[in-house]
C-alpha cells in the first residue's frame, strides 16, 4: 500500500522536477529567480488590489490635485485629486485580467487548432493555414481597430477583440511545432503500435510541443498589456469609469506640464509589467532551450 | 521558382480575398448602431439622442438598410474598378483621401523604419562585436526596455522632455525635419530594439561558422572579415524582421499620428471609426492590409536574391 504522507510528496518532487534539466539551469541563474519572484508579486498585488490600495481610487479632492509624492500618497494625486498609487494598483489589476483571460483563451484555441492542422494534414492542414494567413495579415492594432466598429466597450468584448487578434500566432507556432515532431521515431513508433490518432496527438504531440507556446505566452502577455494600454489610450475597449493605465495617461495629458507624475506613474508601471513578462519569457526559453546566448538575461553570470 | 511565384501570388489574392470579407462584415455588423451614430456626427450634436425618423433617413441615404452581399458586391466591384468609395464623414471620394493622408504616413514610416535599422544595424553589430563587455550591457539593458514601453507613452514622454521642457523641438504639427524627428524616434523604437538583438544575435551565431574562421585564417584583415562576411550573412534574419516590422510601423502610426496631429492615413482612421464611416473604415484598413501583405511578398522574393541557397518548394 502506497502511503501518501508529506515525505511521498517531498521524494516525488526531489524524483521529478529537482533532477529535471531545466531546474538545474533555473539554479544557476539568479537574475531569473529574481524575474519570477517579482512577478509573482505583480501577480498577488493584481489579485489584492482593493485591500492593497491604501485609497478609493475613484474619490476624489480638487482641493489636492496635482499633489507630489508623499507618506500620504506615495505616487501623488491626479488631475482631479485621486490617489495615483490606488489607481495604478487597481489598473494593474485591471490589466491583468483582462491579459491573462486572454492569453490562456488564446493559449487553448492556438494550441488545439494548430495541432490538429499540423497532425492531420492535407486539405484540413491547408484551409486551416490560409485562415491563419488571413488573420496574419492584419497588424494586431489595425484588427482591434476593426472590432471595435461592432463590439460594444467592455471588459469580456476586449479580451474578445484580442484573442481574435492573436490566437493565429499561437495556431501557427503550434502547427510548425508539431510538423517537426510528427516524424519523430516515438511517433512513428506509437502510431505501429496501432495507438489511436487523437491519443498520439493529446499524449505525445502537443506535452512535446507545448514549450515553445508557453515562451510565446509569456512573451505575449507582456505585448498584450501593452495593446490593452494603447487601446485604452486611445479611448477605445473600456468605459472611462474604469482605472486603466492608457486611459490613465490620456487623461493626465492636459496638466502633464505642470503635473508630470499624471503620465510618468502610469507609464512606468505598464514599462515595469511588460519588462517582467519579456524577461520571464526569455528565460524560459533560454532555460528549456540552451543552444541560445541567454537573451534574457541582463546581465550574464 | 515560377511555380512558386505563381503559387504565392494566388495565396495573396486569397488572403486579401478573405480579408475584405471579414472586415466589411465585421464593420457592417450593426447598421442600426452604425446609423445612429452616423446621424449624431453629421446632423445633431454628438450627446443628443438621435429621434427614430433621423435614423431611418441615414439609413435610407447611405445604404445601410441594404442587404449586406449587395452591399459588399458593390464596394469589391469598385475597388477592383479603381474607386475605394465614397466617405460619409468628409463628404470626398476615398481615393482623393488617400491620396492627401497617404503620403505623410508613409513619409512617417519610412523615416522611423530607416532610424530602425540603421541605429538597430549599428547598435546590434557594435554589441556583439562588445560581447558581454559593459557597452554590450547597456545596449542590451536599453533594447530589452525600449521593446517593454508602449510607444504612445514614450511619445508622450518625448514631448513631455524634448517639447516642453527645453522647448528643443515643436510639440506637433506637419512640416519640416524638426516636427518629424520626435515621431519617427516614438514610432521605431520597438522596431530598431528588435533589430538590434535580432542583429546581434545573428552576428555571434555568424561569428562561429566555418567560413569566418576561414577567412581568418586565410589572414584577412579583421575589417574585412566582419564586414564583407560576418555582416552580409547575418543580415538575412534582420530582413524578416524588417517586414514584420512594416505591420507594427504601420499600425503605430494610428496611435503616434494621434498624438502628434500627423495628417496620416492613421488619425484619419481614428476620425472614421468614432463617426462610424464604414466605407472610409474598410477602405483604410484594407490598403494597411494590402500594403503590408506586399512588403511582406516582397520581402520573401528577395530572400532568393540575398541567399541563393535557399530552393522555394
Amino acid at each position: 500500500m502506497i502511503e501518501l504522507g508529506i515525505e511521498t510528496w517531498i521524494n516525488f518532487w526531489k524524483s521529478n522536477v529537482c533532477e529535471t534539466d531545466w531546474y538545474y539551469r533555473l539554479r544557476q541563474r539568479p537574475d531569473l529567480q529574481i524575474v519570477f519572484v517579482l512577478l509573482v508579486v505583480v501577480l498577488s498585488v493584481s489579485i489584492f488590489a482593493p485591500i492593497i490600495s491604501p485609497h478609493d481610487p475613484a474619490v476624489q479632492d480638487l482641493y489636492g490635485k496635482n499633489q507630489w509624492m508623499s507618506a500620504d500618497h506615495w505616487f501623488g494625486t491626479d488631475y482631479l485629486g485621486r490617489d495615483l498609487f490606488s489607481r495604478v494598483v487597481c489598473g494593474l489589476q485591471t490589466s491583468m485580467t483582462i491579459a491573462v483571460t486572454t492569453i490562456a483563451t488564446t493559449f487553448v484555441i492556438g494550441t488545439m487548432i494548430g495541432s490538429y492542422a499540423g497532425y492531420k494534414g492535407g486539405w484540413v492542414d491547408n484551409v486551416i493555414s490560409r485562415v491563419i494567413d488571413v488573420f496574419l495579415a492584419f497588424p494586431s492594432i489595425i484588427l482591434a481597430l476593426a472590432l471595435v466598429t461592432f463590439l460594444d466597450s467592455g471588459i469580456l468584448n476586449m479580451i474578445l477583440m484580442l484573442v481574435i487578434a492573436q490566437w493565429a500566432s499561437f495556431a501557427r507556432l503550434m502547427r510548425g511545432q508539431v510538423l517537426v515532431e510528427k516524424n519523430a521515431e516515438y511517433i512513428l513508433s506509437a502510431c505501429a503500435a496501432g495507438l489511436p490518432g487523437w491519443w498520439i496527438l493529446i499524449k505525445h504531440l502537443i506535452p512535446n510541443c507545448i514549450m515553445s507556446v508557453v515562451v510565446l505566452a509569456t512573451l505575449e502577455l507582456g505585448h498584450v498589456i501593452l495593446t490593452i494600454s494603447t487601446l485604452s489610450f486611445l479611448g477605445l475597449g473600456l468605459s472611462p469609469s474604469i482605472p486603466e493605465w492608457g486611459s490613465m495617461i490620456n487623461a493626465g495629458l492636459d496638466s502633464m506640464r505642470t503635473a508630470p507624475l499624471n503620465v510618468v506613474v502610469p507609464g512606468l508601471s505598464i514599462t515595469t509589467v511588460a519588462l517582467l513578462f519579456n524577461l520571464a519569457g526569455e528565460g524560459i526559453r533560454d532555460i528549456i532551450d540552451p543552444g541560445t546566448d541567454a537573451e534574457g538575461s541582463l546581465w550574464t553570470f | 521558382m515560377h511555380h512558386y511565384l505563381i503559387k504565392r501570388i494566388i495565396y495573396l489574392i486569397f488572403t486579401l480575398v478573405i480579408a475584405s470579407m471579414f472586415v466589411f462584415v465585421v464593420v457592417n455588423a450593426t447598421p442600426g448602431e452604425s446609423a445612429e451614430v452616423l446621424a449624431r456626427h453629421l446632423y445633431i450634436g454628438l450627446e443628443e439622442i438621435a429621434p427614430p425618423e433621423l435614423i431611418a433617413e441615414v439609413s435610407e441615404r447611405y445604404d445601410l438598410n441594404k442587404p449586406i452581399l449587395q452591399l459588399y458586391l458593390e464596394w469589391i466591384g469598385g475597388i477592383l474598378r479603381g474607386d475605394l468609395g465614397y466617405s460619409i464623414l468628409f463628404n470626398k471620394p476615398v481615393n482623393r483621401l488617400l491620396m492627401l493622408h497617404l503620403p505623410p504616413t508613409i513619409f512617417l514610416t519610412v523615416v522611423a523604419m530607416v532610424f530602425a535599422t540603421t541605429t538597430g544595424l549599428v547598435l546590434g553589430i557594435f554589441s556583439a562585436l562588445h560581447q558581454n563587455r559593459i557597452l554590450d550591457h547597456i545596449i542590451r539593458v536599453g533594447t530589452i526596455f525600449s521593446v517593454s514601453m508602449p510607444g504612445f507613452w514614450v511619445a508622450v514622454m518625448l514631448i513631455l522632455v524634448f517639447s516642453m521642457w527645453f522647448g528643443l523641438t515643436p510639440i506637433s504639427g506637419y512640416g519640416g525635419p524638426p516636427y518629424i524627428i520626435l515621431p519617427a524616434i516614438a514610432l521605431g523604437l520597438h522596431t530598431m530594439a528588435s533589430i538590434t538583438r535580432i542583429m546581434r544575435t545573428s552576428m555571434l551565431e555568424t561569428m562561429n561558422k566555418p567560413f569566418v574562421m576561414f577567412a581568418k585564417a586565410k589572414g584577412l584583415p579583421k575589417r574585412r572579415v566582419i564586414v564583407s562576411h560576418v555582416c552580409k550573412n547575418a543580415l538575412l534574419p534582420v530582413l524578416t524582421i524588417i517586414g514584420t516590422s512594416f505591420g507594427t510601423l504601420l499600425a503605430g502610426s494610428v496611435v503616434i499620428e494621434t498624438i502628434f496631429s500627423w495628417p496620416g492615413i492613421g488619425a484619419m482612421l481614428m476620425k472614421a471609426i468614432s463617426a462610424r464611416d464604414f466605407v472610409l473604415i474598410e477602405s483604410t484598413i484594407m490598403m494597411v492590409v494590402f500594403m503590408f501583405l506586399i512588403v511582406n511578398f516582397v520581402i520573401d522574393l528577395l530572400y532568393h536574391v540575398i541567399d541563393p541557397r535557399i530552393i522555394y518548394d
